[in-house]
């Protein structure tokens, strides 16, 4: 760094060049501005991960702010809830946001995770970000089952006591895992603090490390392209810069998504159901958020006996194979180069897809 | 060339075979090396997991729970304040119960956890069945037998007992 002079002196310059000793800023940029994107008609799909990323930081901003006010014990927390949406300035509007953003978060998951199933961006060298998506999804999940106990309605009673039972009937550590979840033999105060613990301080940790890998490798190893446009002559393929073009859109995208998000929040806030009362018959019609409607489907659908297993194993086998599947059939998929094996994968998740589509359907009903 | 190379693969093994090893080629000293590496990296790693996840694993192991037992209890309203069709969900101590007063004129009592995911199951007076909403198991309202639905096992029963004025008792089975 040369010294400024009276004559010469730039402050902004002055300044940026000193951070950039310190924090390699322009390598960062130099970086940035060598990634590009590749422009193309299923380039729509690429901003889904970005817009999952909004959801993310709206859920840690708003779920920081609710703690404020939440209080999370079995006797007071339903009371509380209540207070954040009816008399807190502004509760309703905090508590709005991260109950729908939760929702939409999931939602714009599932979308990230078909569109880059389809285009088969999960080939190599990208297997582990497919994987650590997959595993980001799972996280968003658990975040929802542990978030929509805390408000102590009806749903999340027993919400609460459905999920805990399904881990129950694991084989042979079952009884000691629902036990152990529980933190006893029936819900209350004990389980509200392990998931409470769970759902603010190691799930944000699990969820941040496995993004920053999950981004990392993206910027790493740039973006995929599909199959389709790979296959183009490189005259006819296009590219835009990932700094400034991109990211200019993407922030474009991000502002109409929040507008979006804003009118939804504000026009139909989040309500809260019941208080629940563990003495009550569970209430007719219940039924857990969309995003486990599959799940809580086919557990209606297995009869008790299955031939000599309890029907509930082995919809927890099926359930878990089916779902487990999407680690291994895009690995077995990965080098790309078996046209059966790239078709059986695009078959594969067409009918993972509907299958998934007509029970959430049927779960809703 | 050869000579060079076998020279520098002689100097490598010289410089592997300190610390009093005996050894005959760069490869079983690096394999041996690398066995005990690994022994010691796997003790180490179980010993690390042993001594961290004790400690974690018994705090946050649920005490055994201070469930209060109870054997008997009065039902809050006497028989001739429970016409027949009339059911009830009450909590038994800390376990869910119903009580239904079936259209045979008989008291049926049961623990109200469904066998199948513990959700709460209800009397549901116009198709006379015991019914849990969560994932639409049906038992019969006279014996708790699981007669439709996901439930693998019928609802465990309760006693109900009736003195001559009408007050009505439940006991454990």
């Amino acid at each position: 760094m040369s010294i400024p002079t009276l004559k010469n002196l730039n402050i902004v310059q002055t300044v940026v060049d000193w951070l950039d000793e310190r924090v390699p800023l322009k390598a960062a940029v130099e970086f940035a501005s060598h990634k590009e994107v590749p422009v193309h008609k299923h380039s729509i799909w690429y901003y889904m991960g970005g817009i999952a990323a909004l959801f993310m930081g709206i859920q840690f901003a708003t779920g920081f702010l609710l703690m404020f006010h939440y209080v999370p014990t079995f006797e007071g927390a339903y009371a509380s809830v209540q207070a954040i949406n009816m008399q807190v300035p502004f509760g309703w509007l905090i508590r709005s946001m991260h109950s729908w953003g939760a929702n939409l978060f999931i939602l714009v998951l599932f979308i990230h995770m078909f569109s880059t199933y389809f285009m088969k961006a999960y080939r190599a060298p990208r297997e582990f970000t497919w994987l650590s998506g997959l595993g980001l999804v799972g996280i968003a999940m658990v975040f929802g089952f542990t978030g929509y106990m805390l408000p102590m309605d009806e749903i999340a009673y027993f919400a609460t006591k459905v999920g805990v039972d399904v881990a129950g009937e694991s084989p042979i550590i079952g009884p000691y895992l629902a036990e152990f979840v529980r933190g006893g033999s029936e819900i209350g105060q004990v389980t509200m603090n392990r998931f409470f613990s769970l759902h603010v301080i190691a799930l944000p940790l699990a969820m941040m490390g496995l993004f920053g890998l999950h981004a990392t490798l993206i910027q790493l190893q740039g973006i995929s392209e599909p199959e389709s446009i790979q296959k183009l002559p490189k005259a006819e393929r296009k590219y835009e810069k990932f700094f400034p073009d991109f990211i200019k859109k993407d922030v474009f995208v991000w502002f109409a998504v929040l507008v979006g998000f804003m009118l939804v929040v504000t026009m139909k806030p989040w309500g809260l159901g019941p208080q629940v009362d563990p003495a009550a018959m569970a209430p007719i019609g219940i039924k857990p958020e969309w995003y486990f409607l599959s799940q809580f489907q086919a557990l209606k659908l297995f009869p008790a006996k299955i031939l000599f297993f309890d029907g509930v194993h082995v919809a927890m086998v099926f359930i878990g194979t089916v779902f487990g599947s999407l680690a291994v059939v895009p690995i077995l998929d990965s080098t790309g180069k078996f046209p059966f094996i790239s078709k059986f994968a695009t078959v594969y998740g067409v009918i993972f897809f509907i299958g998934w589509l007509i029970l959430t359907i049927w779960g809703s009903l | 060339m050869t000579t060079e190379h076998d020279a520098s693969q002689t100097n490598e093994a010289q410089n592997n075979s300190h610390g009093g090893y005996e050894l005959d080629s760069p490869e079983v000293s690096f394999s041996r090396r690398a066995f005990f590496g690994g022994i010691i990296a796997l003790g180490g790693g179980l010993w690390a997991l042993l001594v961290g996840a004790t400690p974690i694993l018994s705090f946050l192991w649920p005490k055994k729970s201070e469930v209060v037992t109870v054997t008997e209890m009065t039902f809050e309203k006497n028989l001739k304040d429970f016409p027949v069709g009339e059911s009830k969900n009450f909590m038994f101590g800390s376990i869910p119960a119903l009580l239904i007063h079936d259209t045979n004129g008989k008291l049926s009592v049961f623990n109200a956890k469904c066998s199948h995911l513990g959700c709460t199951v209800g009397y549901q007076k116009d198709k006379d069945v015991i019914y849990c909403a969560c994932h639409g198991g049906t038992y019969d309202p006279n014996t708790g037998k699981n007669i439709a639905g996901p439930p693998p096992a019928p609802l465990k029963p309760l006693v109900a007992e009736v003195a001559a004025d009408g007050t009505i008792t439940i006991k454990i089975a």
